[in-house]
């Protein structure tokens, strides 16, 4: 995730606020299915983590409709302010999911079992050396577009790539936790195991 | 869906389907929801509205569902602190319907939200957008399930909009069909892809799976 540029613009500064807890409200939720899927405490953590900037860029961006947009357009500030809290209850909501992990009591299996036989699942492959996958950059793979999975987590050893970045590679040996349907995961998995050669 | 009104909440009905069954449908609604609920704004749709608040009214049945069912379920404590984490995943599903409704009453409240809409929520990881099928494009009459849109694009469609009627339920098995507008979620370059197949320009072909 990018920082919030500085813009002098109140509407240009509001808006990357905006999307910024959009999107971190999102990955929030695939990693709260995540952390339970896995029984990960560290990816639940994140969740926590994230949900503690999402407070912060929400206070941020009502500040701003509230002092700048507000004169310019009334209704845009009641609007920014609707969607704010609207991203709120959504993290919120993923905290509440992935703070089932942080009690000391296995998930339930039908949690799991629930999130593995969505439509829209999430799943975890390893990326081998002699894949296409190891060494690139997500910007130049274009994963989303070839194989419908988003990629919204890497673990790389012991450290964790949170939301990686266009600029972001994978490197073999990566753990990528990725969501979409089962046969976009069935064709990325080949890929990843260096079966089949070509995202196309 | 939405077969009897929520005005009184105590009047739902209990279905017998499995707590695993309503879990799964669960969380497909509440990922559904924020998308309806994005698009309602952007596209400024009364109908997408609505839609949102038939998807809330089944979320509370289901969470309804899940309640009896976790309390015929429980025989001991550890039983029921096994069964609190189902109950506390159901109930944050179901809280995201509320929170989508709520969004909802802008529609209601006069709000002028339309020149400002598509500039906050046209952008992101993951953009939606309303797409055109043309007469000429090969994905015409054709199965969501047999093209393998989301991956081969990327996009899933989220709503079609066919002459003045919108279709929700996008089963696998839906047919597009010409001058259908696709409202579909994704990344941009899959997007631009799926536009240049709805306007023909691509030709989809054969055996692309």
């Amino acid at each position: 995730m990018g920082e919030v540029q500085e813009v002098t613009d109140p509407m240009k500064q509001v808006m990357e606020i905006f999307l910024e807890m959009k999107d971190t409200s999102e990955l929030m939720v695939d990693l709260a299915y995540s952390s339970l899927l896995y029984n990960n405490l560290e990816i639940a953590s994140e969740v926590e983590h994230l949900n503690g900037q999402v407070d912060e860029m929400s206070s941020k961006l009502q500040r701003i409709a509230i002092s700048d947009v507000s004169q310019r357009s009334p209704d845009a500030t009641i609007m920014l302010l609707k969607l704010c809290t609207y991203i709120n209850s959504i993290a919120d909501a993923a905290m509440s999911i992935s703070n089932v992990v942080l009690r000391d009591i296995e998930p339930h299996p039908i949690i799991k079992q629930s999130i593995k036989e969505s439509d829209v699942g999430i799943y975890r492959i390893e990326v081998r050396g002699k894949s296409i996958l190891a060494g690139k950059k997500l910007g130049d793979l274009r994963l989303a577009t070839e194989t419908g999975m988003w990629l919204f987590a890497i673990k790389r050893n012991v450290r964790w790539i949170y939301g990686p970045e266009e600029g972001d590679a994978i490197e073999k040996g990566d753990i990528i936790f990725i969501r979409g349907p089962e046969d976009g995961m069935k064709k990325l998995r080949s890929v990843a195991k260096g079966k089949v050669r070509t995202l196309q | 869906m939405g077969w009897f009104k929520k005005k009184r909440p105590e009047k739902i009905e209990y279905e017998n389907i499995g707590v695993k069954e309503s879990l799964i449908e669960m969380k497909g609604l509440s990922e559904q929801i924020i998308d309806l609920s994005y698009s309602a704004i952007l596209f400024d749709s009364a109908d997408i509205a609505g839609q949102v608040d038939e998807l809330e009214e089944r979320l509370d049945e289901l969470l309804y569902n899940i309640r009896i069912g976790l309390m015929l379920a429980a025989r001991n404590r550890e039983d029921a602190e096994q069964l609190t984490g189902i109950l506390q995943v159901a109930t944050a599903t179901e809280r995201i319907g509320d929170a989508s409704q709520e969004l909802m009453q802008i529609f209601e409240e006069g709000v002028e939200f339309r020149p400002f809409a598509p500039f906050f929520l046209k952008d992101g990881d993951e953009k939606i957008w309303a797409i055109r099928v043309a007469e000429e494009s090969d994905i015409i009459n054709r199965q969501i399930s047999e093209l393998g849109i989301e991956s081969e694009t990327g996009s899933r469609i989220i709503a079609i909009k066919r002459g003045p009627k919108w279709l929700y339920d996008i089963e696998p098995d839906k047919r597009i069909k010409g001058s259908d507008v696709l409202i579909a979620r994704g990344v941009e370059d899959g997007l631009k892809e799926l536009v240049a197949y709805a306007k023909g320009e691509v030709k989809w072909g054969k055996y692309k799976r």
